[in-house]
């Protein structure tokens, strides 16, 4: 009863964030974001059809459409970095090939185990290949929240709300899956409760922060950054050397 | 379980570092350049925290040599207890300088479109090394005294000679080519605005 009390709430809130985004006319200025959201409402609607119809092909049905859901939700990964980056060519290009040296890591790992001849994303089963997914997924947010940290990129509230509810979604969902993986059967109970309520904390999330457009603040003052760079690079120069020197003199008892 | 670790280190690494993420002020469509990086800009180029005469002073052996010499027991006690303090709030001083010196960095260089994130990731792990070395050195000072740091200052010394090496490469062409003498480094051309 409880859980398909917030499936139903879950769908009417996707229904709800989707029809503010088309009648605020923002909807293609997240046009991944909302292909993401739009895809699990009409999934999710599918999967409940099933579940009263034929409950039996529910449990087949969600492991075979999960994976695939995941693979969109990385169009979410590639909208937050595209967002966030569009004004900032030199913290992008931080953030692009940060990431692509993670792919490429994660890569390698997959080439290794294939080599080694072990199954090749290290999943025995479909909850194990979404948690594999997830990790990747949460590898990259914590990628480019760090980034984004790093070079005080300011964030609107439609980007902020896009990737907390997201960040907080995927990092329960990684924590959920794996102890569920870890402790099995025992697991599956409190797994079929919290999976949903963390879904719909990320969906409540969404639902505030994109109730209406807000991008990112523009920096206004950006044409004189370049003069205040120079001046800054000197002075930082002139202040690590200072640094340098004091310390050596503290090294005289 | 062992090979739990990592996923869940992942997962909660990722939930914390959303919740700070929360924490973060959403600055308004006006204030992300006039208020933040102007006053931190002229924060960072205005008056050093500490003039350089009081840290000469500060740091210099004269008075220690003065001291050691005509002073009794206590008034070294008391020199030696109040030149930790000094040299403990001087190393604080000059960690939140770099800290905001390296805020102004990457403010300045997110828009270039010529930043070499390699220069960035060499310039980032010396300013965490800098620092976590401050760190060390303050609690030697705090445990045993300023005179007991000297190893470890001189391993300071080096990694903020590195610091400084990764600074000048990412100057401009005619600055960088000033500062091959260290010693006469001062800016050369100061905005009207700028401090």
């Amino acid at each position: 009863m409880f859980s398909m009390a917030v499936w139903v709430a879950g769908l009417a809130l996707e229904g709800l964030i989707l029809v503010r985004a088309i009648r605020g006319r923002f909807l293609r200025k997240y046009s991944l974001f909302y292909l993401y959201l739009g895809w699990v409402f009409a999934l999710s609607s599918v999967r409940l059809i099933i579940y009263l119809a034929e409950p039996a092909y529910y449990r087949v049905l969600y492991w075979y459409t999960q994976p695939l859901s995941v693979l969109i939700g990385c169009g979410l990964v590639w909208e937050i970095y595209r967002q966030a980056f569009r004004r900032y060519p030199g913290a992008a290009r931080m953030a692009r090939n940060l990431l692509l040296f993670l792919l490429l890591m994660l890569f390698s790992k997959l080439v290794v185990n294939a080599w080694n001849g072990s199954d090749w994303w290290q999943a025995e089963s479909t909850a194990g290949l979404e948690r594999n997914m997830r990790t990747v997924q949460g590898i990259l947010l914590i990628a480019l929240i760090l980034v984004l940290a790093h070079y005080a990129i300011p964030l609107g509230r439609n980007l902020k709300g896009m990737l907390f509810g997201y960040g907080l979604f995927i990092s329960t969902s990684v924590i959920d899956l794996t102890l569920r993986l870890l402790f099995g059967d025992s697991f599956q109970k409190s797994w079929q409760y919290l999976q949903p309520m963390f879904y719909m904390a990320a969906l409540t999330v969404w639902g505030f922060a994109l109730w209406s457009y807000q991008p990112a603040p523009l920096p206004v003052m950006e044409p004189n950054i370049e003069e205040d760079y120079r001046l800054l690079a000197t002075r930082t120069r002139k202040r690590i050397f200072q640094i340098r020197t004091y310390l050596t003199k503290a090294l005289r008892p | 379980m062992m090979e739990a670790w990592p996923f869940l280190a992942i997962g909660l690494l990722l939930l914390v570092l959303v919740i700070l993420l929360l924490r973060r002020p959403t600055p308004s469509l006006l204030d992300s350049a006039n208020s933040s990086e102007g006053h931190e800009t002229q924060a960072a180029l205005g008056p050093e925290p500490f003039s350089r005469p009081l840290v000469d002073g500060l740091f210099g052996s004269e008075d220690w040599e003065f001291v050691s010499k005509e002073g009794s027991q206590r008034v070294k006690r008391l020199f030696l207890q109040q030149r930790t303090e000094l040299a403990l709030s001087w190393l604080r001083a000059s960690r939140a300088h770099a800290t905001q010196l390296l805020r102004l960095h990457s403010a300045a260089v997110r828009k270039s479109s010529h930043l070499e994130p390699l220069v960035e990731l060499r310039l980032i792990a010396d300013y965490l090394a800098f620092q976590m070395l401050c760190q060390l050195i303050s609690t030697v000072v705090w445990l045993r005294g300023p005179v007991t740091m000297r190893r470890l200052v001189r391993c300071a010394d080096g990694l903020s000679e590195r610091f400084y090496d990764v600074i000048t490469r990412v100057l401009p062409a005619q600055l960088a080519s000033g500062s091959s003498t260290r010693t006469s480094a001062r800016p050369s051309a100061r905005s009207p605005r700028g401090g």
